[in-house]
């Protein structure tokens, strides 16, 4: 039952998702961009927001080349109810002619909607003189994509391992060479590729390579360690050793470890060139553009605008430098933190350098920003450039009495459509108000009491009047009458304690009921004879019989007393225990 | 004649005291005016030393300290402007004025305010719109309302009065609670303003250290401790290192 609940759950939960869910475009993905006559592309069209694999994209531009299909793989992911699903169909491409051609765009229709994916181009040329020949089963091959370059410049560094046999563990190692620098782009890839009438298997891994220092270098060697698995001849032996757990020890594959190098390519780096180079270069090596910003460029002082300088292109974009903007006199200048951002993909390393500053004028007028500029070299043209923003004009209405400067106006500050035949009031300016001029000021309420000689007797005083008070009170209620009552309550406990405490000495109990009466009735009585005693009880109300039996113990324990015995009998403490309990009833 | 003028200095003590503090009040108005007056013509610079001079002189209150954030601002000094302000905050944290300033001021910072975690005043409700003087001064009068009830009981035990100390213990309960909020918060204030331009804060107390990010004046940040002219601080737990100690000023310096 719970099983099936859950079910139900997951269920409702994939049919609302799915309910949520948009599809996008497709995307149109090749796996490279240059391929020759004998490799094959594979070719991706990615529908996200669709679990439909039934609906095969109609791709234009296929003529050129054998397809084959590779088949269609959906993923779906639920995270936090929102459904993530994409179906990919996968295709292979064999080209049948040399030249550049567009890919796409791919049409897909899902739910009655026609969709359209971007273009993609490959490159194809012919195979290289070697490739036709018959090859080793494995064999790797390195080359770069230019040979002469200048320092800085970015070259690609491609790897091809080419197997025919089923190989495992690749582990690479590339050379160690002093002032250059290798960085991967992107994923190793994987296709198939023919050489002499013979189908291979390429992985290719791609790599930008940069010389810190002029000079002639040989890139590599670079090593590939691998395992080969072949499979030995099997014999009619073989099923009898097979297990499910332990495989067969007798295995018919014969793996062994292969290792295999480059042919190092020699590059040569050159210096880049001292003539016409700018003051201000600062070893920026590649292809960039700059653009910048200014907004508001119309605004009241004291308000603040904010111009935005991007620089971005392909190559060092770590060297691009923080530009600094020049002091303006008509404004105060406060610099943001630039911000890099890197960018590897299939056409090489690259990003952007975005800086900003907020500039707050403090006068009225019309200002123009200094231009900023930036010097790079360019390997292409083969010459220094330098790029500078465009110029920007600051007009600043006047703004506020005073001078200093003030805050932007905030997001939604302007004025707006009028509503409901009110007009929304327009924020003309910002700033602060003016100082506090009474001089009652000068005082701070309050805060004497809580610092100095006033805080604790603030905090302790009336906890300690109260209890002074108390103390007062209760000793001024302890009158005689009050002392006398509360002793004679105090009498019976204390005979009680006496007698249970194991006290058998005759002149002890005899003690301590005498004490006993006079704590009780207020007496003060020096010895106690069995007579008094009687008078005294039959005084203060107590029945006769017990005034009696109290005079006949007293009796008993003085004649013990007198007699020598030191110890009265055991059930005389239990006796004056009895006589003391029916005394305290009676004198109630 | 030594001894008659003593006597006569010791009949009269009582009543000069009152006459010199007087006379210091007038004296201290009028430094007041004077630096208001400063202020009104534009002489920011002599507005702030006069405003300095009133507080060195012990009259250091939120009102002085909002005129000085203000003769700051006009001057142009951003970070002792919010320093000011903030320092005014403390005092009169209910006054509109100070409020608009600050905000208006703190819009003008450069950096993203910092993590204000930890602050337990702010967690009870009201308590950051009165100041510490003002939470201890309600707690006395509860303190002192408690107590006499309870002193009443003594004498006489009327059912009002029962009720009457239920809801008194209540109260002072809450109100300790309060006051015990506050004085924790005020006491463990660390917080310390930027004073101008930009500041680097390093990766350890050295300028050759890595620069780790970089603050801007205003900016308000957390002061953990000092060693030598260098200061840790914090703005959020994944912004901290250290900065030149001259650079930044505590907010609460005063008692």
């Amino acid at each position: 039952m719970r099983v099936f609940k859950t079910m139900t759950r997951v269920i409702l939960l994939v049919l609302s998702a799915s309910a949520a869910m948009a599809v996008d475009a497709p995307t149109l993905r090749l796996d490279r961009q240059k391929a020759t006559l004998v490799d094959s592309v594979r070719l991706e069209v990615s529908i996200a927001g669709t679990r439909q694999g039934d609906a095969a994209p109609i791709i234009t531009g296929l003529e050129p080349f054998t397809v084959s299909r590779g088949g269609t793989a959906s993923r779906v992911q639920i995270v936090n109810g929102q459904m993530d699903a994409t179906v990919t169909h996968t295709f292979f491409l064999q080209p049948k002619q040399t030249g550049t051609f567009t890919i796409g765009p791919a049409q897909v229709e899902i739910d009655g909607r026609s969709l359209s994916s971007n273009r993609v181009t490959l490159t194809v040329t012919a195979p290289s003189p070697t490739t036709g020949k018959r090859r080793d089963p494995v064999f790797i091959e390195s080359e770069l994509s230019a040979d002469n370059i200048f320092t800085a410049e970015q070259v690609f560094f491609t790897l091809k391992l080419h197997h025919r046999v089923h190989i495992g563990d690749l582990r690479l190692g590339l050379p160690t060479i002093d002032h250059i620098t290798f960085k991967q782009l992107g994923q190793p890839r994987d296709y198939q590729t023919k050489i002499g009438g013979v189908d291979y298997g390429v992985v290719e891994i791609r790599y930008v390579l940069t010389a810190a220092r002029a000079g002639v270098y040989s890139v590599g060697p670079a090593r590939m360690s691998m395992t080969v698995r072949r499979r030995k001849r099997r014999s009619s032996l073989d099923g009898l050793f097979d297990s499910p757990l332990f495989g067969n020890p007798f295995s018919s594959r014969d793996d062994r470890h292969l290792t295999v190098v480059t042919q190092p390519p020699a590059l040569t780096v050159r210096p880049l060139p001292i003539k016409d180079q700018p003051a201000d270069f600062s070893g920026v090596v590649g292809r960039f553009e700059m653009q910048s910003t200014l907004t508001p460029n119309r605004l009241p002082a004291g308000e603040s605008a904010t111009l935005t300088v991007r620089v971005s292109g392909r190559g060092n974009v770590n060297r691009l430098p923080d530009i600094e903007l020049p002091d303006t006199p008509f404004a105060r200048v406060y610099g943001d933190q630039p911000v890099l951002e890197t960018q590897d993909d299939a056409n090489g390393s690259g990003g952007s350098k975005t800086m900003k500053w907020a500039l707050v004028p403090n006068k009225a007028g019309r200002f123009t920003l200094p231009q900023l500029r930036l010097s790079y070299f360019d390997p292409t043209t083969e010459r220094y450039q330098t790029l500078q923003t465009a110029l920007h004009t600051l007009t600043v209405l006047p703004g506020t009495s005073q001078s200093a400067a003030a805050a932007p106006a905030p997001p939604g500050a302007a004025a707006k459509a009028p509503q409901g035949g009110k007009q929304q009031i327009e924020q003309l300016g910002r700033d602060i108000l003016p100082i506090h001029m009474s001089a009652d000021n000068l005082t701070v309420p309050f805060r004497s009491l809580s610092t100095g000689w006033f805080f604790w007797p603030a905090l302790l005083g009336p906890p300690a009047i109260y209890v002074i008070l108390l103390g007062g009170i209760r000793l001024r209620r302890q009158t005689p009458e009050r002392r006398a009552q509360a002793r004679s309550k105090r009498a019976y406990k204390s005979l009680v304690r006496a007698c249970r405490g194991n006290t058998t000495e005759c002149t002890a109990l005899l003690e301590t009921f005498r004490v006993y009466l006079n704590d009780r009735l207020n007496l003060s009585i020096g010895t106690l004879t069995p007579d008094e005693a009687q008078t005294i009880l039959l005084a203060h109300g107590v029945t006769a019989a017990t005034a009696q039996k109290a005079g006949a113990i007293i009796q008993q324990l003085e004649t013990a007393a007198y007699a020598g015995q030191a110890t009265a009998p055991a059930e005389t403490a239990e006796d004056l225990l009895a006589l003391a309990g029916i005394l305290e009833k009676e004198l109630r | 004649m030594t001894r008659i003028a003593c006597l006569l200095l010791i009949a009269l003590l009582p009543g000069l005291l009152p006459a010199a503090a007087a006379a210091d009040i007038k004296a201290a108005q009028e430094i007041f005016f004077e630096a208001n007056r400063a202020y009104k013509n534009q002489q920011f610079r002599k507005a702030i030393d006069t405003y300095q001079t009133l507080i060195a002189d012990g009259f250091a209150n939120g009102h002085i300290f909002y005129n000085l954030g203000n003769a700051y601002y006009r001057s142009g000094d951003l970070g002792r402007a919010i320093l000011f302000y903030e320092r005014a905050r403390l005092l009169i944290p209910r006054d509109e004025d100070l409020k608009f300033n600050l905000a208006h001021a703190a819009g003008q910072t450069l950096d993203a305010p910092g993590d204000d975690r930890g602050r337990p005043a702010g967690d009870f409700p009201g308590l950051d719109s009165v100041n510490l003087f003002e939470a201890f001064f309600v707690f006395a009068l509860l303190n002192l309302g408690f107590f006499l009830v309870l002193g009443t009981r003594l004498f006489r035990k009327t059912e009002w009065s029962y009720y009457a100390v239920i809801f008194l213990t209540l109260l002072i309960g809450i109100g300790a609670c309060a006051l015990a909020l506050k004085w924790y918060g005020w006491r463990t204030d660390n917080r310390a303003v930027v004073l101008s331009g930009e500041l680097d804060v390093h990766a350890g107390p050295d300028a050759t250290d890595t620069v780790l990010f970089k603050l801007h004046a205003g900016t308000i940040v957390r002061h953990e401790r000092e060693e030598d002219a260098w200061a840790l601080i914090h703005l959020s737990p994944d912004k901290r290192g250290w900065t030149a100690a001259n650079r930044i000023e505590r907010i609460r310096t005063f008692k």
